[in-house]
């Protein structure tokens, strides 16, 4: 459903989309992309909405369900510069950043930019990689610029990482710290798929894998657009107050709840999901269907138990019941 | 003491109850133990009860059960040993069981001959459970004891109305209350408590089943209008209501009248008389004696056997011997039935008395003259003081004659009184009826250590032709007869004849004038009623009628308030306390029914959901809105905390208008958008919603 149309439209006009433009993208993009990753539409829609909530997405499952294969199509679907990152225990901070080289034409240094200067960045098998490498690319996440030797650079925009994490093999890989899993709007896992699914999958990749097809159906200025219209989805008192009741609600609850940037990251995912339903403003509906890949990740149930898991999930479901969002 | 160690105010009303619903049990043998015995030992046996309950509370359950086990074991067997001889050579199992049916559907344990045992031996066992569980804070356990005991007074009648009232709903609450405690009580459950308190309150009214006929709480059956004196019932309750008929009863063919006795007894109870042990046999008296011969037509249906003093052969019916020598026909002699009888009447009347000793025999000296306890010393002094002077037996009983002639007043409209009549009767009132004459006789002669007993039957009647007496209800009468050694029964009737006599004759001018007018036996019933408001008996049924409420006897209210200019036209008298008692009950389940239902909260949300809220849009909205889910939450189920509007909508599926409605809502208040025209659109759709199955 390459509309022709609405990607001309982006060329010349400025400004957020309308509403219903921006639904419309988020639906080309899902097509897209499910052309290559079979099932999944959920995880492929809380992409997307991550995407326009101007966040970033860590996957975590057992290797080889298409973590990979789906954060490629995601970035093959823009029309804009993709990079992977593969993390490594023996990759360093500049392998991720870019370094300063001499020039030696020149007598100066010139910054070679490093992966992480992308509009879609890929850092692959993350917690792999040590904490000090793994927190340049969670640098460049939040202040969307990097610093080297001093001089700072500008990160491309839009930039959305997609990190993916093994769930196994936990005795060979370094563990994200609180701080950082917190900068990721979301965590998701894919699961296996279904028997059909599966079949449907191996067809498809026998011969040559159809990710290496895949055509864009949007580009960066229409994303940019489309994020500028999320950001402008009203959001009313009741509905603020909901969702800091909810992360209140987790810090009651739990041993360390929802931080404050977790909320915000609830609002905005919020925003973006009222977004894909075509409404101009939040319902409760809408942050009760994202706190819990928003909240969950970033919850310690019991102090010395790890983040996330479903003790969390739980912490969550709990504060969803108890908290009324018809409440004035 | 475990019960000291958690003294909530709920344990102390748990407590409290347990105490009233064993005390309604021990009200029975109180009252046994005050008609013939001496109350002293009743409280002593019964605080060596509770002490020992107290005491025991170290012992395991087991153990008291096996305590009170043996302490009824021990009683039983106190009361055998003390048996009558007779009773004792006819002991067997069959007969043991026999006396327990007999008793359980009943039986009065005052009819029991050696009652005062049995009674002492029936304390100690449920009193000490019962304070044994209860103290234990085992209520459930003590009510259980003290519920049994009460029952079976229940069944053999001998609880008053009050009492089981009290009883049951004493018991109720022990065991309600014992388990709100135990578990933490909320004020709902309390009010669940009161609403099955109301309920054991109204119930009784509705049903009855207990054969000894006492279990109609508010039936007032404990002033009862027990017995017309024309059957032989077991007792006779004093101040009840008398069958004042003018109708003719019974003719009797005999050489000579004389007074036709049908019943007798020997234990007086306060409130009445009852007639102890189960059978006798016909026996001529002591003394020399002379027979006459009756030959007896019953006009109405009849089920007693009126018959001369000392009937010695019955010939023509079927029928069995009270134990006071009276023959009472097996089943209800029929109309123009007739039997003959053979009486032996003592010889020379009074006279017998003038010259016999005060030897009397030890079964006379333990039956006729006990007097309860509760009678009082001023009754017994009031004796002694009449008959001061007064020598022999006959004296005594003249004398006592001649005073109440002389200081009494004969009057069909004697107050009624529950206990103690003979003591109200002569120290207050001064006024009554045959009733209260020959008990007030027969009691002050036992003061003075006479036997005397208490009769009932039909004056001789009037002389229809020669040698025929025709004897109507009004002749119906009690008197007294007074014992002498070696001459038998004496009569004497201290009812002064005039008046009396004045009595029936305006009884029955009255009811030939109405049955003139009305005709009939329809006739004649109604003007019995009307000629019957002047009396005690039927203040008895008319306060009777009041307080069970709506029963039939409204009508016979009415009657005697129209035909009535006496006292009771305008008394106004405040209810009795069970009465009260039933009404406050009653009052406090429909407060609680009320609440628990939510009734006031429903009126006001029916009057809200129709009345919408005006001015602001946004306000009409959100008030509409608010409605809507009032309304899907009666219809359908109620909003739950955390669910979401949508969610709510979605599961319920509900009809297109609620959605329509919380989309403006939804609009309003998350977008703060709202148009005029939003507040008729909500308005509409309420209605329409509202009017889905034409109720909120």
């Amino acid at each position: 459903m390459t509309d022709g149309s609405a990607t001309s439209a982006t060329d010349d006009a400025t400004g957020p989309l309308p509403v219903s433009d921006a639904r419309a993208l988020v639906e080309r993009v899902t097509e897209n992309v499910g052309r290559v990753v079979v099932g999944k539409a959920d995880v492929v829609e809380d992409a997307l909405v991550v995407l326009l909530a101007r966040g970033h997405l860590l996957l975590e499952d057992v290797p080889g369900v298409g973590k990979t294969v789906l954060a490629r199509a995601l970035a093959g679907s823009v029309d804009g510069a993709f990079s992977r990152v593969q993390f490594t225990p023996d990759l360093l901070p500049s392998d991720v950043t870019g370094t300063n080289v001499l020039d030696e034409a020149e007598g100066g240094f010139d910054f070679r930019s490093g992966p992480v200067f992308g509009n879609v960045v890929l850092g692959d098998e993350i917690n792999r990689a040590p904490p000090k490498t793994q927190s340049a690319l969670l640098e460049a996440m939040e202040e969307e610029q990097v610093t080297v030797d001093g001089e700072t650079h500008a990160l491309p925009d839009p930039f959305f990482v997609i990190a993916t994490q093994n769930a196994v093999e936990r005795d060979r890989v370094y563990d994200l710290p609180v701080a950082e899993v917190d900068r990721f709007a979301k965590k998701r896992t894919l699961g296996y798929p279904s028997v059909d699914e599966e079949v449907e999958v191996l067809g498809r990749v026998v011969g040559h894998h159809p990710v290496d097809e895949i055509e864009p159906v949007t580009d960066v200025a229409e994303l940019r657009r489309a994020r500028e219209t999320t950001a402008r989805v009203e959001t009313a008192e009741p509905v603020r107050r909901y969702v800091a009741r909810l992360a209140e609600r987790t810090r009651e609850e739990a041993a360390l709840g929802a931080s404050p940037r977790g909320a915000v990251s609830l609002l905005r995912c919020a925003q973006a999901r009222a977004v894909l339903d075509g409404r101009e403003y939040v319902v409760p509906d809408d942050v009760k269907r994202e706190a819990s890949s928003v909240l969950a990740h970033r919850i310690r149930a019991d102090a010395g138990s790890e983040l996330g898991g479903d003790a969390a999930a739980r912490v969550v479901e709990r504060a969803l019941a108890d908290v009324d969002p018809e409440d004035p | 003491m475990p019960v000291l160690g958690r003294l909530t105010p709920s344990r102390l009303g748990a407590l409290a109850c347990t105490a009233a619903l064993s005390a309604s049990s021990l009200a029975v043998l109180y009252h046994v133990v005050d008609v013939v015995g001496d109350l002293r030992v009743f409280w002593v046996v019964l605080v060596g009860s509770l002490l020992l309950a107290a005491i025991a509370q170290a012992v395991r359950p087991r153990t008291a059960l096996a305590v009170g086990a043996c302490l009824l074991g021990a009683g039983l067997l106190a009361y055998v040993l003390t048996a009558p001889e007779s009773y004792a050579r006819s002991l067997t199992v069959a007969s043991v069981l026999d006396d327990a049916v007999a008793l359980l559907t009943g039986y009065s344990v005052l009819r029991m001959v050696n009652v005062l045992v049995w009674a002492l031996a029936m304390v100690p066992a449920p009193a000490f459970l019962t304070w044994y569980f209860a103290l234990r804070g085992r209520d459930a356990a003590a009510v259980g004891v003290a519920g049994l005991a009460l029952g079976f007074f229940v069944l053999t009648g001998d609880s008053t109305a009050t009492a089981t009232l009290v009883g049951a709903l004493a018991a109720a609450g022990a065991v309600g209350l014992g388990t709100l405690d135990a578990h933490g009580a909320t004020r709902r459950q309390l009010e669940t408590l009161a609403v099955a308190l109301a309920l054991v309150a109204v119930a009784p009214l509705v049903v009855t089943v207990t054969p000894g006929g006492t279990g109609a709480a508010f039936g007032g059956a404990a002033t009862a209008p027990s017995t017309s004196l024309t059957n032989a019932d077991e007792r006779v309750g004093l101040g009840g209501a008398i069958d004042l008929s003018p109708n003719v009863q019974f003719v009797v063919r005999s050489s000579s009248p004389a007074y036709w006795r049908v019943a007798v007894y020997d234990r007086y109870t306060g409130s009445g008389w009852v007639r102890t042990g189960d059978g006798g046999s016909l026996s001529g008296p002591d003394g020399p004696s002379e027979p006459l011969t009756q030959t007896v037509t019953a006009k109405r249906p009849l089920s007693a056997m009126p018959a001369a003093a000392e009937p010695v052969a019955v010939e023509g019916v079927d029928y069995r011997v009270t134990s006071g020598g009276n023959p009472v026909p097996d089943g209800v002699l029929v109309a123009n039935e007739s039997y003959r009888v053979i009486s032996e009447r003592p010889r020379g009347g009074r006279r017998a008395l003038r010259t016999a000793g005060a030897n009397y025999p030890a079964a006379i000296e333990s039956r006729d003259l006990q007097v309860p306890d509760t009678t009082g010393s001023r009754v017994a002094a009031l004796a002694d003081n009449v008959t001061a002077g007064a020598t022999t037996p006959y004296a005594k009983a003249s004398a006592i004659e001649r005073w109440l002639a002389a200081t009494k007043t004969y009057s069909l409209d004697a107050p009624a009184a529950n206990d103690h009549l003979v003591r109200t009767f002569l120290l207050d009132s001064d006024r009554g009826y045959c009733v209260h004459y020959a008990s007030a006789m027969a009691v002050m002669l036992r003061e003075e250590g006479v036997p005397a007993r208490f009769v009932t039957g039909y004056a001789p009647g009037k002389r229809t032709a020669t040698g025929t007496w025709t004897v109507r209800g009004v002749d119906s009468h009690a008197w007294v007869e007074v014992y002498a050694p070696n001459a038998g029964w004496v009569r004497f009737d201290p009812t002064p004849a005039g008046p009396r006599a004045d009595a029936e004759r305006a009884i029955i001018a009255n009811a030939s004038s109405s049955s003139e007018s009305g005709g009939g036996d329809v006739g004649a019933t109604a003007s019995t009623s009307a000629a019957l408001s002047t009396s005690t008996a039927t203040s008895t049924t008319v306060s009777t009628a009041s307080e069970s409420s709506a029963t039939t006897t409204g009508a016979v209210t009415s009657t005697g308030a129209s035909a009535n200019t006496g006292p009771l036209g305008g008394d106004p008298t405040l209810p009795a306390p069970r009465v009260l008692l039933l009404w406050a009950v009653v009052a406090l389940g429909v407060a609680a029914v009320v609440r628990r239902l939510g009734l006031l909260e429903r009126v006001r949300r029916a009057v809200w959901v129709r009345w919408l809220p005006r001015g602001e849009p946004a306000a009409v909205v959100a008030g509409a809105h608010e409605r809507m889910l009032y309304v899907l939450g009666r219809r359908y189920r109620p909003r739950r905390s955390g669910e979401t509007v949508r969610e709510y909508l979605d599961a319920i599926e509900a009809p297109v208008p609620a959605r329509r409605l919380a989309n403006l809502h939804e609009r309003a208040r998350y977008r703060g958008e709202i148009a005029d025209d939003d507040a008729n659109e909500a308005r509409r759709a309420l209605r329409a919603l509202r009017g889905e199955n034409g109720r909120p």
